[in-house]
């Protein structure tokens, strides 16, 4: 109960903030460009994690397992948009496709592996730094620098280049794009791939932290929504504030008041909804 | 012949636990039970998906509300069972109108479906703390134990009331006939008089085979041990209560509310224009769809005899309402008993040989049928039903027309 306590529990709020800020960008922004609320990305999250905690724990090298989780999440979701979503164009029937592949991702990772609970952590990052007396992990630390670059990296994807310029104007009018001659099919392809990579990411870094477990997808899958909709689907300045908002309100109640960890996510995004069904930076959805 | 089937099948169900121990098929019985139960269940979630189009991705939060109050009346209260069933389904109409009216602002698309779901979450999550373990049971759940009522042999009379409800039925068929062919009096009028008067000597013989059916069941529970008694009548008590949800629901989609509901669905501002209130319609279906939720979860806990939350309130329950009804088809009222049947004895029997994989050929046979099959197993079923027959029946009736069929 002091400003040390404060300090770290920021500092895992902001952490765990930059992981939601991962996991939910992708889904933000397949939804705002698709219009496909995606409910393999948790699944997506746990292969990632899997997938980067097998290839870590072998080689003992959290670099491989970040580019490892990365490039194969994103060929997984290319493969997914390219051969289950492309040529069906009622939304709901994509939404519902998704539903399916969550329930066989979930599943084929519990035959796998099984109930155990993964964790794996680097050597050079198991201590913990001390600044005075606060005591901070350093992997919190490595979270947020990771964080920052790649959430850093998207939002100079999103809003600086040719192909942001053109995922930014299919969200405001889909027809309108395709009108000028851009190749929409194949921009939804990528979007999907980048979507999923920073699911994977995201599951990965989460290893060293919290473990892996099958269910651990869908758990985040909960809040990822619970992040979208109170930043407003398919806008990516919400998505920010809201994913640092709700990292810093969990783990400010996990080290407070610890029976509000879970609720406090649902109860927040209750009162969003009620007085803002279009989120705090979302346009209303007709 | 729509109904003959279902007529037919009913007897078949019900001879079922006869056959048990000449087939060796003991664990059918328990599958079945399930399958009845969520098949109650998923025509709760289809009803809302198919005539007002709300994605209800709270919807196990009935069930589980509906599971959690009749346990409370059973082991705090000491309610006799019937009795709590009762209680519990009318509190869960009470939840639907709480529902209905939380949700007033976002009744429709996927405002609902996140409001719905943040509900669900709200109470799930506090379900799961140790904290309240006294209501919740916490991991290991609260344990019901079974009412003596259940080992009684005379349950199966209960399945009387299938009985008096199919001669309604048919004698009202009749009746109308009747009065169409008195009415209008031409040929194709005539043809059908006859026909009516063929099918009273089925009609007698059904009669003898139903009732034989019971008395036999009857008997044949009085000589088995108490345990297999207790089996056998779960299995007659959810059969039973699933054919009287399906015939009222069916009777329900053909008053002209259903129109409503339906012009609702599809077109919200015109209905509004036309004088409908839309949330009064909305609300009314929600009171339904919440009471026949929280039916299901009461039969729930005399199957499974322990209620804890991750059973109760998990959120992939309603996302299996969703899979049982878009594998059945919405439109049809028999599409979620079709699909919820199928998927149960599909992963409870072959989850004895193949592990989990049963389940990933759940997922497999859904994306398939939404790919590929987007009306659902049950509009082809029936198709192939028809040929086979090759008599000219359309799937709705002529009530029916204004039903659309392209979109799920």
């Amino acid at each position: 109960m002091s400003l040390e306590m404060f300090i770290s529990a920021l500092v895992d709020g902001v952490a765990l903030g930059f992981i939601f800020l991962m996991l939910s960008l992708g889904l933000s922004i397949i939804f705002g460009l698709m219009r496909i609320v995606n409910f393999a990305h948790g699944s997506l999250f746990t292969l990632g994690a899997y997938i980067g905690y097998e290839i870590a724990s072998r080689t003992n090298n959290i670099i491989y397992g970040i580019l490892v989780s990365l490039l194969s999440i994103g060929v997984i979701g290319a493969f997914i948009e390219k051969y289950f979503l492309k040529y069906r164009k009622d939304p709901l029937i994509q939404v519902i496709v998704t539903i399916g592949l969550m329930i066989i991702f979930d599943r084929l990772a519990w035959i796998k592996w099984g109930d155990i609970t993964y964790i794996w952590t680097p050597q050079w990052l198991e201590g913990s730094l001390r600044i005075g007396s606060i005591i901070i992990y350093s992997y919190r630390v490595f979270i947020i620098i990771v964080g920052l670059i790649v959430s850093a990296g998207t939002y100079y994807l999103f809003t600086k280049t040719r192909f942001g310029l053109f995922v930014r104007a299919g969200i405001d009018d889909r027809e309108m794009i395709q009108a000028f001659g851009s190749n929409i099919e194949r921009l939804f392809t990528i979007t999907f791939a980048i979507g999923s990579m920073l699911a994977g990411l995201a599951g990965f870094l989460l290893v060293p932290w919290q473990g892996v477990y099958p269910l651990i997808g869908t758990n985040y899958l909960l809040y990822a929504f619970a992040i979208v909709v109170i930043g407003g689907l398919g806008s990516i300045e919400g998505t920010i504030i809201a994913s640092l908002l709700i990292g810093i309100i969990q783990q400010l109640c996990a080290y407070y008041a610890p029976y509000l960890t879970e609720i406090s996510v649902f109860i927040v995004m209750f009162i969003i909804l009620y007085l803002r069904p279009q989120g705090l930076f979302g346009k209303v959805i007709a | 012949m729509r109904h003959t089937i279902s007529y037919i099948l009913l007897v078949i169900l019900m001879f079922l636990p006869l056959l048990i121990e000449a087939l060796g098929i003991t664990k059918l019985i328990s599958i079945l039970t399930y399958a009845f139960i969520m098949s109650i269940y998923a025509l709760s979630f289809s009803f809302l998906l198919g005539y007002l189009g709300l994605l209800n991705f709270g919807h196990s939060l009935f069930f589980g509300l509906g599971a959690y109050l009749t346990t409370y009346q059973l082991i705090w209260l000491g309610v006799p069972y019937p009795l709590a069933l009762l209680i519990s389904t009318v509190l869960g109409s009470l939840i639907g109108l709480a529902v209905a009216f939380i949700t007033r602002k976002m009744l429709r698309g996927i405002p609902f479906a996140f409001i719905t779901l943040t509900l669900l979450l709200i109470i799930y999550s506090l379900y799961k703390r140790r904290e309240f373990r006294i209501i919740s049971g916490s991991e290991q759940g609260l344990i019901i134990y079974l009412p003596e009522i259940l080992t009684s042999e005379m349950i199966p009379l209960i399945s009387i009331l299938i009985f008096v409800i199919i001669l309604i039925n048919i004698l009202n068929e009749m009746r109308e006939d009747f009065l169409n062919s008195s009415s209008n009096n031409n040929l194709s009028s005539f043809k059908r008089g006859t026909f009516l008067s063929k099918n009273i000597l089925v009609l007698c013989l059904f009669c003898m085979i139903y009732i034989s059916a019971i008395i036999i069941l009857i008997r044949y529970l009085a000589s088995k041990m108490p345990p297999y008694r207790v089996s056998i009548n779960i299995y007659m008590i959810s059969l039973t209560s699933l054919y009287l949800i399906y015939i009222s629901l069916k009777t329900l989609i053909k008053r002209p509310i259903a129109v409503a509901w339906i012009t609702t669905r599809d077109n919200e501002t015109r209905a509004e224009t036309l004088g409908y209130n839309s949330f009064m319609l909305k609300a009314i279906a929600l009171v339904i769809s919440g009471t026949i939720a929280s039916l299901s979860g009461g039969l729930y806990i005399l199957y499974s005899q322990n209620i804890n939350p991750d059973t109760a309130f998990s959120p992939l329950l309603s996302v299996y309402g969703l899979v049982y009804s878009i594998i059945g088809g919405v439109y049809m009222i028999e599409g979620p008993i079709v699909g919820a049947t199928l998927v149960t004895i599909l992963e409870k029997y072959l989850s004895d040989f193949v592990g989990g994989w049963s389940v990933v050929a759940t997922g497999i046979i859904f994306i398939a049928v939404v790919l590929y099959m987007p009306k659902g197993l049950s509009y082809y079923l029936w198709h192939a039903l028809n040929k086979i027959f090759s008599r000219g029946f359309s799937i709705y009736g002529v009530k029916n027309k204004l039903v659309r069929q392209e979109k799920i």
